[in-house]
């Protein structure tokens, strides 16, 4: 009704008395606003109409579910459960998923041998086929071998995309970079809804389901260690890793970020992360830095130790050494 | 409907709308995943498959026997009373197809027994098993052999620490060739495709031809 007040017949009249003249008017207004209302009924199915083929969509209970460190074992149980029938209705595999604590008086941490890395990629598949990365995108792998010339340390001049038909090539060294679980990360300090924390055993760790998938934490990792699924996975049912962590491991969705997290869901129940395991060199070494006679702690007293971008203070659990 | 709509819309703008909606549609695309998923079978993968591989660069530890032709012949079958000087020189015969490149260790009875060529020797003239090298190695690498008991050198899978479960430790000849104990250059994991621009030159080769 915007002429209401311009129209000087009717600012004295009262809209509810019974005049034959207004009475056309009334019926005309009522139109009028009942088509407003289909307009903008209309507007909004126009604008919504989306959210209904959306079947990437939350479900409601995912949509309702609370952050991590608010859900009592119970909830947890019903999450772990809806999550494992997701999986087998989008990808038809019979999963478990778990929610792996944190073993006491345990804080990881790695070791990699640069003499001995010989640039194999044998960790980078391994961590895909572990990880439920789809293995036609090997750039969201965790792990990126980085070529350097023997005398440089200059990772802007790295070749990630080296292809040699046999490694190490001569005058080459190789440096694999993932996440560096450090003891004071940029990452989580960003994240402007709390979906990355560090757990009590040093790893830092994303709810997928709590991820907006803003990327701050992207930006703010010195290492690049985080990779964004740009579309839902696609798998074939025998790729799928069946043993599955909250935490860790299960098939992330779309939009959200996710990293290395050192294998929770292996590391957790005492066995070693995937790289470790299929690592042919024996660069790698995983274990417990609170351990003083551990393997960690031999390493950090007895070898030369290199931190990757020390200057950026971040304070990695993850250690470079030499034999030589 | 319309008018309670517009009624929600008035009182608390359009987010509650929405997410009313939302919810709504939620609901229904929840309960068509209950009833298609209890439809088909599911694939359940076997525990035993290691998806990746964790096996030795050059396989297990094997008992000292000379390997030709797929069969394995104990080496007291011909050094039985065998006598003369076993330098590098007597590469050539049964063994030429040995690559000898052990450093300033160029004698073979340096390692092997004369007494009894079926095993090792060790510094005062005791016999090592011929199954269990990793103590002869430990005769010169002293230091290398002080971390792989460690666990720094050389891989061992299973569990992180040995309280923890089983560990599966390598010996040092499932890596090295004692002959030639450097690592060998293997062919590595093709690279990863970081933008799409590395697409068709990966692939531009294959359809060439």
């Amino acid at each position: 009704m915007p002429n209401d007040s311009d129209d000087p017949s009717r600012t004295g009249s009262s809209s509810c008395r019974a005049d034959p003249g207004q009475e056309g008017m009334g019926r005309r207004e009522l139109l009028k606003a009942g088509m407003g209302t289909m307009a903008a009924l209309a507007t909004l199915a126009g604008v919504t109409a989306p959210l209904l083929s959306l079947r990437d969509g939350p479900s409601l209970d995912e949509f309702l579910q609370r952050h991590y460190t608010q859900l009592t074992p119970e909830m947890m149980e019903k999450i772990l459960a809806r999550i494992e029938h997701e999986i087998a209705f989008r990808y038809g595999v019979k999963t478990s998923v778990r929610d792996y604590k944190p073993i006491p008086d345990v804080e990881f941490a790695y070791a990699l041998n640069l003499n001995r890395c010989n640039g194999s990629r044998r960790c980078v598949y391994a961590c895909m086929k572990e990880n439920n990365i789809p293995l036609d995108h090997p750039e969201q792998a965790y792990i990126r071998v980085v070529e350097l010339d023997n005398d440089s340390l200059d990772l802007e001049e790295g070749n990630v995309l080296y292809n040699h038909d046999q490694v190490p090539q001569e005058g080459k060294y190789y440096i694999p970079i993932q996440c560096q679980q450090c003891r004071k990360p940029p990452c989580t300090k960003v994240c402007p809804v709390q979906a990355t924390w560090t757990e009590p055993d040093g790893v830092t760790v994303i709810d997928y389901n709590w991820c907006i998938g803003c990327r701050y934490c992207m930006a703010a990792c010195p290492y690049e260690a985080r990779r964004f699924n740009w579309s839902r996975p696609k798998f074939e049912p025998e790729q799928i890793n069946p043993d599955m962590g909250y935490l860790s491991n299960r098939i992330r969705p779309r939009g959200v970020v996710e990293k290395c997290h050192f294998c929770l869901h292996r590391t957790r129940q005492g066995k070693n992360p995937a790289c470790a395991e299929a690592c042919p060199t024996g660069a790698r070494v995983f274990g417990n830095i609170r351990d003083p006679k551990g393997k960690i702690n031999f390493i950090l007293k007895n070898k030369r130790v290199y931190i990757l971008k020390a200057d950026a203070k971040t304070i990695p659990r993850f250690y470079y050494f030499f034999d030589r | 409907m319309g008018g309670l709509i517009m009624y929600l819309y008035s009182f608390a703008g359009f987010p509650v709308l929405v997410s009313a909606l939302a919810l709504l549609m939620c609901s229904v695309s929840c309960s068509s995943f209950q009833n298609q998923a209890a439809a088909t079978a599911l694939y359940e993968r076997p525990q035993a498959l290691q998806p990746y591989d964790i096996a030795p660069v050059r396989g297990p530890t094997r008992a000292l026997r000379l390997h030709r032709d797929g069969d394995e012949y104990p080496c007291t079958s011909c050094h039985e009373g065998f006598t003369g000087d076993l330098g590098q020189a007597a590469l050539e015969g049964e063994h030429n197809n040995l690559t000898f490149n052990h450093g300033l260790n160029l004698r073979c009875l340096n390692c092997h027994n004369p007494a009894n060529p079926d095993t090792y020797v060790y510094h005062d003239g005791s016999e090592i098993p011929g199954d269990t090298p990793t103590r002869l190695c430990a005769k010169c690498h002293g230091p290398h052999y002080h971390e792989w008991q460690i666990g720094i050198h050389g891989r061992s899978n299973g569990a992180w620490s040995a309280g923890l479960g089983p560990q599966t430790v390598l010996d040092c000849v499932q890596c090295h060739d004692p002959h030639r104990p450097s690592f060998q250059p293997i062919e590595p994991e093709p690279p990863p495709v970081l933008t799409r621009f590395d697409l068709p030159a990966r692939q531009g080769h294959a359809h060439a031809e």
